[in-house]
Parts: structure tokens; sequence; C-alpha cells
């Protein structure tokens, strides 16, 4: 009899873990499934900018961006340190939708009359590309 | 088998099930949290870069207000540091919506992240951001999770 009560608190004790270890491994395994497929923070979305010359600058208007303002948005200086300096070059880098929302309020990159960004005298003109 | 039948032994029966319910529900709880664990732990060592992000709203319009206590910075030094610290760098009032702006953001770990977004983001109904009042000024508090 008490053997049987051993057994009962052992296979007891199995069951617990094996069902928190499944459970765990399930909602992990799905939820990076979700991830991976849509992206934590919803569809992914691209910011690409190209390096242009001064001639764009004609109607547009400048945002002068500072080590702050790239340190703030980690993408915008991610797209700008790929694209260089030399005009024509563009970059393209996954973003956010609250990576998105925090740069068209900061500089209207995802607006249509979107400004021309300048860092350290180079210029940059930005779109937003949705998947 | 009569056994069984006998009123002590029902509930003998009775209470062993009730116990198997009760334990069940633990380990899925416990499963659950484990779970999170394991994500947040597994998102640290990604190399992502989670931000939070302040935007202003110029009026809460019909938005919940919430008023910012020093109880709330002192919690949230990351929060501290976008609204009144060194991390503010307000946008013109221009670019996006015209009555919203870009206040400041920092990098925080996913595990902050996660508690920001619990505590000032959008009810989990609805999905409407509450608006964070402080010092006359509407807040929205965004967080990314990269």
């Amino acid at each position: 009899m008490e053997s049987d009560n051993k057994r009962l608190i052992a296979v007891g004790l199995l069951a617990f873990v094996g069902v928190a270890v499944l459970v765990a491994a399930v909602v992990f395994g799905f939820t990076t499934l979700v991830a991976l497929v849509t992206g934590i923070d919803g569809l992914p979305q691209e910011l690409t900018v190209e390096v242009v010359g001064k001639e764009a600058l004609q109607n547009a208007s400048v945002v002068h961006l500072t080590d702050r303002d790239l340190k703030q948005h980690p993408v915008l200086a991610t797209a700008i340190r790929e694209a260089g300096s030399n005009p024509g070059v563009s970059a393209s880098v996954p973003m956010t939708g609250v990576e998105c929302l925090a740069l068209t309020e900061s500089f209207g990159v995802y607006t249509r009359d979107a400004p021309i960004l300048e860092y350290d005298g180079v210029y940059y003109s930005t779109r937003v590309l949705l998947h | 088998m009569e056994e069984d039948k006998k009123p002590g032994n029902r509930l003998g029966t009775m209470g062993f099930i009730v116990a198997c319910a009760l334990a069940g529900i633990a380990a899925v709880a416990l499963g659950l949290v484990l779970a999170d664990a394991l994500l947040i732990y597994a998102m640290e060592g990604s190399g992502g870069q989670p931000m939070l992000y302040v935007m202003e709203s110029a009026e809460p319009g019909e938005n919940v207000v919430i008023p910012l206590t020093e109880k709330d910075f002192a919690g949230h030094p990351a929060l501290d540091a976008v609204i009144r610290g060194d991390e503010r760098n307000p946008s013109a009032w221009e670019w996006g919506r015209s009555d919203r702006r870009f206040i400041g953001g920092v990098n925080v770990s996913y595990a902050e992240s996660r508690v920001l977004q619990d505590t000032y983001g959008p009810d989990r109904e609805t999905w409407v951001y509450p608006h964070l009042e402080y010092e006359g000024a509407y807040y929205l508090v965004v967080t990314t999770w990269p």
C-alpha cells in the first residue's frame, strides 16, 4: 500500500513536470513561429534611404540630424551607415511599425512630401516600403 | 467493487480528481510562466535593440488619462529620462500627424520593454492607448520588440 502511494506520488510529480514543460514548449514554439512569419510588432516594413545631391534640395524641407537623433532611431542610423556618402547609392533596412511611426513623427519619412535628411554634410531622401 | 460504493471511498475519489485538476491547472500556469521567461531570455540573447519611444499628443481626446507621478518616474528610469531627462529630444509638430510629435527614445531591455508596454500600453480589448499626463502635457508610450 505504501509502495503504491509512493508510485502514485512519483507518477503525479512526473505528470506535473511533463505538463508544465509541454505547455512551455508549445507556447514558446508557437510564439516563435508567429514572430518569424509576421514579426512581433506586426508585418515588417522597410526604410530606404538614398544619397542625393544638392539639386534635390530645391523646394524640399531639410531636417538636420544630430548624433542623438541617430542614437534614438537605430534603424535610420543603420540605413545611413549602409548608404554611405556617394550620390545615387541607397540602402534598405527592415523596421517595425512602431519604428516607422517614430520616424514619421520625428522626420516625416512616411509622408507625401518627406523632407530631405542631412547628416554630416550628406543629404538623404527617404522612402518607406510596406510588405 | 462493493467497497467503491461506500460514501467514504467516493469522497476520496472525488478529492483525488479535484486535486489532479488543480495540479493540472497549476502545471499549465507554470508552463506559461516558463514559456514567457524563456522568450525573454531568448530575445535578450538575440542582439536586438528594443526601444522605448514617447510621443506627445496635443489633446487627450476621448482617451483615458493617467497622471504620471514621481513613483512612475522612480519605477521606470527610462521613462523619466525621455520625458524630463537627457533623452528628451522633441521634434517639430509639422511631421506626421500635426497633433502629435516625437519626444524622445531610449534603448531598453526586452524585459523593460514588456513591463512598459504592460503598464502604459494600449488596453488589451480596445487597443486604445492611454494618455499619460505630466505638467499639462499628454504623452503616449510605445515600445519596440525587434
